[in-house]
């Protein structure tokens, strides 16, 4: 067969469906059938009073009244607090090059916390905002430093062990109570967890050899961590102390687990990514802390990143590649349901700690890449600060709001 | 000939008739009737997509009346009754996708060349035309292509879609929809190519 010369008009042609090609004549009559068979009742039946039961009695129906107004009362409370969301959640913390930026998510007005002749990466906040660790890289080596949240008091910690960091995409994690932060550190060319004790400023070794991507527990008790075993990258967890580790994913096949992300605010799930072939496929997972078992949460196209809102119902996550061009920032039910896009060309950042709202740094249809607040529905989406022009991907390497990034 | 509407090009959303916002919006509140209708005037349409998509009349029909019944399911989550075409549409590609992922071998008809009562036998020529082997040539090739590749050549070529409707249905750029396009008519080509060896 000779060289086809591929036309529009034959594609046309070959992929139309015949003439004859049509849906049953009845099928408009099966569709209404089987509607009729499931009628749909209003999810809000309840607060539309011509909507309740008949037979409903005159009590039930005062008491639902009742009820009905004292939701409408909360609601107006709530919404009233609403106007003042950046209490909870304090101001945005991000590295940039030789400086430590704060901006101010209510009026996108940025200040410098730190000036460094070193270049700074790995920044993570404490919960309550009041201390920001990050490492300081120069020719003379790494330093992991803290400062206070207003610039003042800037020191290194972790002196007595010094530790190398595993790299600029370095994601440290503040225990519940503000006294600890646990970092994944190299040592002798290990990987190693890292336990500085912010008091003293002391660090720890802690766990085994080979331990990385330390994550505490919501009541700090535990830490979760990833580790190599039989060739695979897996997840467990142990002690705050380091004692008493014991995997928990469970197998994952033939991908490897890509790091811990969230632990659930009731404690009972830890969520992940894995991944084989440099992210080739990559699913989110959450592994049960009482057992050694994973659940997958995503099956189709590459997604990873996982961040759990603050109250554990929600996950927004990065996926790309494959069907629809869909790439961007991802959000599902806490159980893996309801996924759906939430901003096209945007890369997840993580949660603010009253989980109104999620961090992305996103790419506009033309201009430098910005960083922006969305709410979880998709409105009011919000531009806290530019990237300079140069800077094509992933710009934000560093920044912290409250959650830990994922 | 499917119906089109108007496309506003500033915003990308398509811009809908009066008796369709309306029959969405009873639709959304429940009115079985005025839902029944919203599918009376669209199904063929749908099922043509699927078909075109999918090859296959069970695997089409299955995709249209799984996308019907969704539709009436989730309806009140739909926000904006102007975007309803697109909305739907999006929900018939998606369950044509699962469809495509959970066949295990995409089969392909083989057409027998042969002469018989009148069928001309294509000479061997470049210009694709009306070539019967042509033509069966290039749906093994389509055959052979992703879900999402496939997704794309049918909205483009045989539903006539533009690249911001296309745009509106997958909910993604424009500037992705077109490179998603000519990767899928580049990995058509390619498959022909195969074809020739």
């Amino acid at each position: 067969m000779s060289t086809f010369m591929l036309t529009d008009a034959a594609i046309e042609r070959a992929l139309a469906p015949d003439l004859d090609v049509a849906a049953p004549d009845d099928f408009t009559k099966q569709i209404a059938q089987a509607i009729a068979l499931k009628p749909r009742q209003s999810r809000l039946w309840v607060l539309i009073p011509a909507a309740w039961p008949r037979h409903m009695t005159l009590a039930a129906r005062m008491m639902l009244l009742m009820l009905l107004l004292i939701v409408l009362l909360v609601g107006a409370v709530a919404v009233a607090s609403l106007q003042h969301r950046a209490a909870a959640n304090g101001h945005v913390i991000v590295a940039r090059a030789t400086e430590i930026v704060d901006v101010d998510p209510e009026t996108g007005v940025s200040s410098i916390l730190v000036t460094n002749r070193g270049y700074l990466f790995g920044v993570a906040r404490s919960g309550d905002g009041s201390l920001i660790s990050y490492w300081t890289s120069t020719i003379d080596g790494t330093t992991l430093e803290i400062v206070s949240e207003n610039g003042d008091a800037v020191r290194q910690v972790a002196t007595n062990v010094i530790p190398k960091p595993v790299g600029q995409g370095q994601i440290d994690v503040w225990s519940p109570n503000g006294r600890s932060l646990a970092a994944g550190v190299k040592v002798g060319g290990q990987a190693r967890i890292l336990l500085v004790d912010i008091s003293s400023g002391d660090g720890e070794l802690i766990g085994p050899v080979g331990a990385e991507n330390p994550l505490w527990s919501p009541d700090g008790q535990w830490l979760a961590f990833s580790h190599i075993r039989d060739g695979r990258s897996v997840l467990s967890v142990m002690h705050a102390d380091g004692t008493g580790p014991r995997d928990i994913s469970g197998d994952l096949g033939d991908l490897d687990g890509s790091g811990t992300n969230n632990w659930s605010p009731d404690g009972a799930w830890i969520y992940f990514g894995a991944e084989r072939d440099g992210f080739e496929e990559s699913h989110i997972y959450r592994a049960r802390f009482d057992a050694n078992q994973a659940e997958q949460l995503t099956f189709d196209q590459t997604s990873a990143g996982p961040a759990l809102s603050p109250d554990g119902t929600l996950v927004v996550y990065n996926r790309w590649g494959g069907e629809f061009g869909t790439n961007g920032l991802w959000i599902m039910d806490a159980d893996g349901g309801n996924q759906h896009l939430l901003l096209a060309d945007g890369n997840d950042d993580g949660w603010s700690n009253d989980g109104q709202f999620v961090l992305s740094e996103w790419r506009p249809p033309k201009g430098p890449y910005e960083l922006v607040t969305i709410r979880p529905d998709g409105s009011d989406k919000q531009t806290l600060m530019t990237f300079p022009e140069r800077c094509v991907s992933l710009c934000a390497h560093d920044l912290a709001w409250g959650q830990p990034r994922p | 000939m499917s119906q089109r509407f108007p496309v506003n090009v500033n915003t990308g959303v398509l811009a809908e008739s009066l008796h369709s916002s309306s029959l969405v919006t009873r639709a959304q509140a429940g009115d079985q009737i005025s839902f029944t209708r919203l599918i009376d005037e669209r199904h063929h349409e749908l099922y043509r997509t699927a078909w075109a998509i999918l090859r296959n009349d069970a695997d089409a029909l299955d995709a249209t009346q799984e996308t019907c019944l969704g539709a009436w399911r989730e309806l009140p989550r739909l926000r904006d009754p102007t975007r309803f075409d697109a909305w739907l549409m999006r929900s018939l590609v998606n369950r044509c996708r699962t469809a495509l992922r959970s066949r295990k071998r995409v089969s392909v008809r083989e057409v027998q060349l042969e002469a018989s009562g009148g069928l001309e036998i294509p000479s061997r020529d470049r210009d694709v035309g009306d070539s019967l082997a042509a033509n069966e040539a290039i749906r093994r090739a389509f055959a052979r292509l992703r879900a999402e590749q496939r997704t794309y050549l049918v909205l483009h070529y045989v539903e006539h879609r533009s690249i911001t409707e296309i745009a509106a249905i997958v909910d993604a750029p424009e500037g992705t929809v077109k490179w998603r396009l000519s990767e899928a008519r580049r990995a058509l080509e390619n498959q022909l190519a195969r074809e020739d060896r």
